[in-house]
């Protein structure tokens, strides 16, 4: 990248101008603290994670389909896990912990348009502490939020493959959609 | 709070806009083959206020560098920059924005990028990035 050079005097034109150094910047490790949950107990159709957070310990249980369920379950739980463990003000800005419904009603959903070799959806917090869903793999980008408060989820979707195929909404109307690209497309 | 213009001039189409982000948002794209930060990094504040940026002409005309936005209590944050013209053709107003800052954490290039923000825009605007500090776990799948 081009600097600039004015009377002599060497100006970086960008902020990442290779003079400017700015590229060795090097990221430092999250201070999130995240820890990987442990599970304590499987039951037929429950499982319970005991979740150490902020230096709190406690136990959630879920309502699973079954166990060993589909192979996208076990990741699931394992990144549930993680989102638990955020601490009070984990954004720095006062969020509260991760709603427990919230989870439970994504999980609930999940099993309703997801196959059994369906690709298992990355979860991360949203801003009002809900938890978002995201693919993106194979062409397609796919979101579901889900909030608290809210009986479903939203989902946003985008087909690299076919720029200007996208559509969002309500979970509800998109099941079939979602059960098709679940299907045929995002498959571990 | 009054509406603000855009400020095309001030802010220019061919600057870029550098936002903060939360490592915990951010997940692996098989496609890109690295982590990307998830649209639910770029929304409006809870307190309504519109979405902080630092715009990348008024940062070199101070002699800000970006490890300047991830000081204090935004240590481990990310950085990524996002064209600013991305931001108006999703339909969003881009001006400085001095005044509205945490005066702890004051930054001359503070720019603001006001607009409805919903599902579907918050998506196109993620798909904008370019990491200027990427997360440590860049090319991790998980």
């Amino acid at each position: 990248m081009a600097s600039l050079v004015l009377d002599n005097i060497w100006r970086p034109r960008t902020l990442t101008d290779r003079r400017n150094d700015i590229t060795t910047i090097k990221p430092r490790p999250s201070p999130a603290g995240l820890t990987r949950p442990e599970v304590a107990s499987e039951m037929p159709g429950a499982i319970e994670l005991d979740v150490e957070s902020g230096g709190d310990r406690r136990r959630a249980r879920f309502v699973v389909p079954s166990l060993p369920g589909p192979r996208w379950l076990k990741p699931s739980i394992l990144h549930v896990g993680k989102l638990l463990s955020l601490p009070h003000n984990w954004d720095r800005q006062g969020a509260p912990p991760i709603d427990l419904s919230v989870i439970q009603t994504a999980m609930d959903s999940l099993s309703l348009f997801m196959s059994s070799d369906s690709s298992a959806p990355q979860w991360t917090p949203t801003q009002r502490s809900g938890v978002q869903l995201d693919w993106h793999e194979n062409g397609v980008d796919l979101e579901i939020a889900f909030e608290p408060g809210d009986i479903v989820g939203y989902v946003v979707f985008s087909d690299r493959n076919n720029p200007g195929l996208e559509w969002d909404g309500p979970l509800g109307d998109h099941m079939d959609a979602l059960e098709e690209i679940l299907r045929e497309r995002l498959v571990s | 709070m009054p509406d603000r213009n855009d400020d095309p001039i001030g802010i220019p189409n061919g600057t870029r806009l550098f936002r903060r982000i939360d490592p915990t948002k951010t997940v692996f794209d098989k496609d890109r083959k690295e982590r990307r930060p998830t649209s639910q990094n770029f929304q409006n504040s809870k307190d309504a206020t519109p979405m902080s940026v630092f715009a990348e002409n008024v940062a070199v005309e101070h002699g800000e560098s970006p490890i300047d936005f991830l000081k204090g209590v935004w240590s481990g944050w990310c950085l990524v920059a996002v064209p600013t013209s991305w931001m108006r053709e999703n339909g969003q107003k881009v001006y400085l924005d001095q005044d509205v800052q945490d005066p702890n954490d004051w930054h001359p290039s503070h720019t603001a990028v006001a607009g409805l923000k919903d599902p579907k825009t918050r998506k196109r605007l993620a798909e904008g990035y370019e990491w200027i500090v990427p997360p440590l776990n860049r090319y991790d799948s998980d």
